[in-house]
């Protein structure tokens, strides 16, 4: 954190004064300059980078398997779909326990977003079988 | 000795043929199947892959065409019609998609219902009733009408009276699947609590991966057979899934 900190103020972001305290080391308490308040409002307000992730592994390990003639692609298939389904019920039953224990929104919202991703892939993963296997019936 | 556990349910090379000649369809072949008691578990598949048809020959609702049926050990098809409907009323308890509840009743009649039929007092029932509506988180609802509950509260209601006969087996098919995605995760934290806290077994028919993989044990059907099962039981806790997150942020 303290690397980004002394970044953020060499580039005229941040700034920072020193308060002394009694019978404990000085602290920096540091604080926005106007630069740094219209690069966080210029950040916050342009949209994301949207990872779409379009160099997944599975997918490439389906491409390759796809072109060999030992390999079975819908194999390749059920054991992703065996792991991500592990995944699921670790990041689920997480998911209930932190609704049950009152967690932090945060927290809440980021199991979210590994649930949904989770389903999305699992979604994606039935697909590809659908397809493969009219492929391979062909 | 846990080999020596008599399954909750267990089936046996469990076939369904439906129609004849050119209309003949194996909805189900030769499907080998024993869950354990205290197990949770999901039925998953494409659409005509068997699940519906599974649930209800486990459930005594329809007849298999070949192989056989125990529940607690007892084979279904050596039962007489009013034994099968005792064992149905008795050791299985059903939720569908549509509650199939009576709105005419509050909802303590509702679930005191099954024990009436069952010949029980009045007020045993009622005492029952109220016991599993406590169960489900819905004592406090006893007196309203069907109509006036939301989509989650009923499908709750409907848990209660599948379970206030204490049956050996609940059966589910996709009880979730009527509801929005906030009423769906409480019914299937309802579930999964039913489950590790009264040691319930549970079979479940689903569409959703999400409420699938609160299971312990995922089955896969296509085509009327079982193509792929996995055992989730031996997952990470919740507890240590958290601590990971806790630690990154």
């Amino acid at each position: 954190m303290y690397t980004t900190l002394e970044r953020l103020g060499r580039d005229g972001l941040l700034a920072h004064e020193v308060v002394s305290q009694s019978e404990r080391p000085d602290k920096k308490v540091y604080v926005l300059t106007k630069a740094g308040r219209k690069e966080l409002k210029e950040w916050l307000a342009a949209p994301s980078r949207l990872d779409l992730d379009l160099r997944n592994e599975t997918f490439i390990k389906l491409m390759v398997a796809r072109r060999l003639p030992d390999t079975d692609p819908l194999e390749i298939v059920a054991s992703e779909r065996r792991a991500c389904f592990e995944r699921l019920h670790e990041i689920s039953l997480t998911r209930a326990q932190a609704e049950k224990d009152g967690e932090a929104l945060s927290m809440r919202l980021l199991l979210d977003l590994a649930v949904l991703r989770l389903e999305a892939f699992l979604k994606w993963l039935d697909r590809c079988e659908e397809v493969l296997r009219k492929e391979s019936q062909r | 000795m846990m080999g020596d556990t008599i399954p909750a349910v267990e089936a046996r090379a469990l076939s369904r043929v439906y129609g004849s000649g050119d209309a003949r369809v194996e909805a189900l072949r030769e499907i080998d199947l024993r869950v354990e008691p205290g197990r949770f578990v999901a039925v998953m598949g494409p659409s005509g892959s068997g699940k519906s048809t599974l649930l209800h020959l486990l459930g005594g609702l329809d007849a298999p065409t070949g192989g056989s049926i125990l529940i607690g050990g007892e084979d279904l098809s050596r039962l007489n019609d009013d034994q099968l409907t005792l064992l149905r009323r008795r050791r299985i308890g059903f939720i569908f998609q549509a509650f199939n509840l009576l709105d005419v009743l509050s909802a303590v009649e509702n679930v005191a219902l099954p024990l009436l039929i069952d010949g029980m007092s009045e007020a045993a029932a009622h005492a029952d009733a109220l016991a599993a509506l406590t169960l489900v988180g819905m004592a406090e609802r006893r007196d309203h009408f069907p109509g006036r509950l939301s989509g989650g509260e009923q499908q709750r209601l409907a848990i209660a009276r599948a379970l206030v006969m204490r049956p050996l087996l609940l059966l589910a098919d996709e009880p979730t699947g009527n509801l929005d995605s906030g009423n769906s995760d409480q019914v299937m934290a309802l579930l999964r609590g039913l489950v590790d806290k009264q040691g319930q077994t549970i079979l479940m028919v689903t569409h959703s991966a999400r409420h699938a993989a609160l299971a312990d044990r995922l089955i896969h059907l296509r085509d009327g057979r079982i193509v792929e099962e996995q055992d989730l039981s031996r997952c990470r806790p919740a507890s240590k899934v958290l601590e990971d997150l806790e630690a990154l942020s």
